[in-house]
């Protein structure tokens, strides 16, 4: 359904320096199937969904390389034109802050109706009405019409994250791309959103791209997984697998990070130092500079990407082996 | 109503001490209905954000309030801060009375006391230097330090973590990580005795929110500190506390200590949030369909049972807290 090939991004900040924010991303999202993006902020995973949707700010580009393609069609380099054919009604995007993604002074139907009309400015009204209540009910409103002409402000926090999400689904797209859909909300709350997202992919046929970077949630509700960090993909394939035996070093400490709920209480471990700046990547392994493992090599050279035995690739040179990190999250 | 509750705390020599407490907001209303208030004595209606019964936490320890949003966790810490004025109730930190302090009683306790706030953006003033930051408390409360301001701050800046360049640089040149340990060596440089944390770490990403956690627990180590940790986290609130109390709709419904929770907890909500905090954090497979009916308070009662499961006639009447194990109080008939 989507796929990209060898994608690079390199944007120019304000003060002239050249940043390299992606860096050879080769990823395949296949029809019906849910990829979880994981990575720390910073990490280039906002970015690379942006660029899917064509919501990217030309303007600090300084180039860009790569493919990016849907459907059969390249995306990379269409006009404006195009674009918007495929935003909103084949490529619906669920917004990270709810508050900010909202016009205030729109109710929400006509929040969710402005998407319709901008395909369709001849839709009947009856037609629109129609659709703003069919993608409520989808994004989980139990009773849509006692909410169509409430302000955001009038909606509790959750109910503000699901009407994005009927906003993304009014035109039935065939790829969501979700930006952190559930960071900050009650984990109640997330457990039910991850719930109906499920189920437009198992139910519907649509396929997502969830970003997030919290494990827990994209376990919940991804088939494969990509993990980011510093722009680079340093490990992807499929959920279960990587968070039953994380092969990179970073997917292992990321994996360790996470707060858990087992019987023994232990303190998640932090991951030393933070994310380098895009134009101060250590020249070897991204992740040298951090890693536990990093030899001689690995400050040298950056590796490839290579395919291991079970399909996932990785790139590390020292990939660890399953026992290492078989003390990780997943059981399931 | 309640006051069997107050006689088993089992805290021995409580750095804060909480009696009943009580806050209620106005309700938002029209200028319709201000205005026909005026000419009546009808009182506005007030929904109250929290009303609870005595907690109390010791020194040295670390106390977890743990609820979704709207339970009622930042009003409490708040109240306590000074920042909402109670409706009625009592706390003493160190003896001293904090409900109500004004002037210089209420400077003395916030000698003893200070908060870490959520948002590591909101928090810091934008256009303050990170040593302006640092060193407004000291001035705010007439400190002079003993071995001179400048020893004091480049010691503070390194208990937290951050390098000595940091003094002169603005809060917009640090990550979100670094601006909450910048929160933190803020609310640290009176040498409080308790700090209030809410939803301190909810706000980052979990490899930092894992550095901010060890930061916090090797403090508590380094200076006895007593901690009041909220947050809706439940794995995060259970790895940090010794103790947890849950809030729910104002309302405290469970204290227990922190290694009963996974197995020992009995309110049905306590399990609630339990069954959800394992399904993301331990792919745990859900038991129950979670409902999406929005539940519906009454005065009467207890307060959960509109949504509750374990709901019968005898709900009607609120639960007392009722002390079932060592340190562990409930407030369900059904326990």
């Amino acid at each position: 359904m989507l796929k990209i090939q060898d994608f690079s991004l390199r944007l120019r900040a304000t003060d002239g320096r050249l940043l390299p924010v992606l860096e050879n991303i080769s990823l395949e999202v296949p029809a019906g199937r849910c990829l979880g993006i994981a990575g720390e902020s910073g990490s280039g995973k906002s970015v690379l969904a942006m660029n899917i949707a064509g919501l990217f700010p030309e303007a600090v580009v300084s180039a860009r390389s790569g493919q990016i393609e849907f459907a059969g069609q390249t995306l990379t380099g269409a006009d404006e034109a195009t674009w918007q054919k495929f935003r909103g009604r084949r490529i619906g995007f669920i917004f990270q802050e709810p508050m900010t993604a909202m016009n205030p002074l729109m109710t929400l139907y006509d929040q969710i109706s402005e998407t319709v009309y901008a395909h369709e400015a001849k839709a009947a009204r009856e037609q629109v009405d129609e659709k703003v209540r069919r993608a409520l009910l989808r994004a989980g409103f139990s009773d849509p019409d006692r909410f169509l002409h409430s302000y955001p402000h009038q909606l509790s926090g959750g109910m503000r994250q699901r009407a994005m999400i009927a906003m993304a689904l009014v035109m039935e797209p065939d790829l969501i791309i979700a930006d952190e859909p559930t960071t900050a909300i009650d984990a109640e709350l997330q457990v039910q959103l991850l719930a109906e997202l499920r189920a437009q992919i198992e139910n519907e046929g649509r396929t997502m791209i969830f970003i997030s970077h919290d494990l827990g949630v994209i376990r919940a509700v991804s088939d494969h997984l990509a993990v980011f960090y510093c722009g680079c993909l340093v490990e992807n394939g499929e959920t279960r697998q990587i968070l039953a035996a994380p092969a990179h070093p970073y997917t292992a400490d990321l994996v360790a990070a996470l707060p858990r709920l087992i019987p023994e209480r232990k303190l998640p471990v932090a991951i030393p130092g933070s994310l380098p700046a895009p134009d101060r990547k250590p020249s070897g392994c991204v992740y040298s500079d951090r890693c536990r493992f990093a030899q001689e090599k690995c400050r040298r050279e950056r590796p490839g990407s290579e395919s291991l035995p079970d399909g996932r690739k990785v790139a590390c040179f020292y990939p660890l082996k399953n026992e290492v990190g078989s003390s990780s999250v997943a059981k399931a | 109503m309640l006051h069997q509750s107050e006689n088993c705390q089992a805290v021995t020599n409580p750095i804060l001490s909480v009696g009943q407490l009580r806050k209620s907001f106005v309700v938002e209303d029209t200028f319709a209905q201000r205005f026909r208030r005026l000419f009546s004595r009808e009182a506005a209606s007030r929904v109250v954000a929290l009303d609870i019964q005595g907690f109390s936490v010791a020194r040295g320890e670390t106390l977890g309030i743990l609820g979704e949003s709207g339970s009622g966790k930042s009003t409490l810490a708040r109240v306590l801060m000074g920042i909402y004025e109670a409706d009625s109730g009592q706390a003493k930190l160190a003896g001293r009375e904090v409900i109500g302090a004004s002037g210089a009683d209420r400077m003395a306790v916030l000698r003893q006391m200070q908060m870490i706030f959520q948002d590591p953006f909101g928090s810091l003033d934008p256009r303050m230097t990170v040593r302006q930051i640092i060193a407004e408390p000291l001035k705010i409360h007439g400190i002079k330090p003993e071995g001179g301001m400048e020893k004091m701050l480049q010691q503070a800046l390194h208990e937290v973590g951050l390098e000595p360049g940091a003094l002169e640089r603005y809060p917009s040149e640090f990550s979100g990580g670094q601006r909450q340990r910048i929160g933190i060596c803020r609310a640290l440089i009176l040498c409080p005795q308790l700090i209030i944390a809410d939803e301190a770490v909810s706000a980052l990403d979990v490899s930092v929110q894992a550095q901010i956690l060890e930061l916090l627990m090797k403090l508590r180590a380094d200076r006895q500190l007593s901690l009041l940790f909220i947050s809706h986290d439940v794995a995060v609130v259970r790895q940090i506390s010794d103790r947890i109390i849950l809030l729910y709709h104002g309302h405290l419904v469970e204290e227990l200590p922190a290694d009963k929770l996974i197995d020992g907890s009995r309110h049905p909500y306590t399990r609630r949030l339990l069954e959800s905090a394992m399904f993301l954090r331990e792919g745990n497979p859900l038991k129950s369909r979670m409902q999406n009916a929005a539940p519906v308070f009454s005065a009467e009662g207890c307060c959960y049972r509109s949504i509750c499961p374990l709901q019968t006639d005898k709900c009607c009447e609120a639960p007392p807290l009722l002390q079932i194990g060592e340190g562990h109080r409930v407030a369900c008939w059904h326990h």
